[in-house]
């Protein structure tokens, strides 16, 4: 019974633990995103008036 | 900057893959359910071994699943050279990356099962070294892609190694075929060199379908969400490139 029990205990595991990466990793993108996104709309207002 | 707007690729819609993830959760659940309660008991096995044989529901799924991604990697490198498109890498790169965690469950899985089989963990045995190497051959592969910063030069020599890598998947497949092994042989015949035997009842060759379609929808789950993140992951790249500029 142990050995059933660990190999369903290891694949949740390893399924899991990617699962958690995946969702840090579009934690960190969404982040990163959302500073260039601000980055361009500081910086568009800047170009706007530099044009007129 | 004006490509952000194109970089929000949550934009598309995430129902079709939502649907997929429920599918997945519900056949792996189906899957459990079919290899430990479903499936009959070997009938030339007791005590520990009886018990013990229901790793081979989740040992063969996942090993499907390893395949697939080994074999979208070859899909995704061949789609590459042909095309240039960086999509064709990103799909080989997910495939590869999801059938690496596989791979590593069908080692674990079958070290585990070993040690009531064959009273071991560990054999060095043509199926058993060939396996670990193949595994090994794609944690490389990983570590190798993190070497480029081009994107383009990352793709193409990735993709090469893709191609020569897959060499290791027929060998792992045909090792206890052509070699003496201790492993048995399940699918297409058997080795007479071959020391195990293996021969399946009709529910537990149903848990087995179950469980191979169970662990197929888990891995095309796994990775249209790992490709969905390396789009964005690309986009993102292009455009820090861009501000930089």
């Amino acid at each position: 019974m142990i050995y059933l029990a660990s190999v369903l205990i290891l694949l949740w595991l390893l399924v899991g633990g990617y699962l958690l990466f995946l969702l840090n990793r579009q934690r960190a993108l969404e982040r990163t995103l959302t500073s260039l996104r601000r980055q361009w709309e500081e910086e568009s207002p800047r170009e706007d008036s530099r044009a007129s | 900057m004006s490509n952000l707007s194109k970089s929000r690729r949550s934009d598309a819609p995430l129902w079709p893959l939502l649907i997929l993830d429920v599918l997945a959760v519900l056949t792996m659940a189906l899957a459990i359910w079919a290899g430990l309660i479903y499936a009959g008991d070997a009938v030339n096995l007791a005590g520990v071994e009886q018990v013990a044989q229901r790793i081979f529901y989740f040992h063969i799924g996942s090993n499907i699943a390893a395949l697939l991604g080994f074999l979208g990697s070859v899909a995704g490198s061949v789609g590459y050279l042909l095309t240039r498109r960086l999509a064709f890498d990103r799909w080989a790169a997910a495939s590869v990356e999801i059938g690496t965690i596989f791979g590593f469950f069908v080692l674990l899985s079958g070290s585990i099962w070993a040690k009531p089989a064959w009273n071991t963990y560990w054999i060095w045995e043509p199926r058993l070294t060939t396996a670990a190497i193949t595994v090994l051959i794609y944690v490389a592969y990983m570590l190798f892609r993190n070497g480029f910063e081009n994107p383009a030069t990352r793709a193409l020599f990735s993709c090469i190694y893709a191609l020569f890598a897959f060499l290791s998947v027929p060998l792992t497949f045909y090792s206890a075929r052509l070699f003496r092994s201790i492993h048995p042989v399940i699918v297409a015949g058997s080795n007479q060199e071959s020391q195990g035997d293996f021969a399946l009842g009709p529910t537990m060759g149903q848990a087995l379908t179950v469980s191979m379609i169970g662990f197929a929808i888990l891995f095309l789950a796994l990775l249209f969400h790992r490709e969905r993140q390396l789009a964005l992951e690309a986009r993102i790249e292009q455009l820090q490139m861009e501000r930089d500029e």
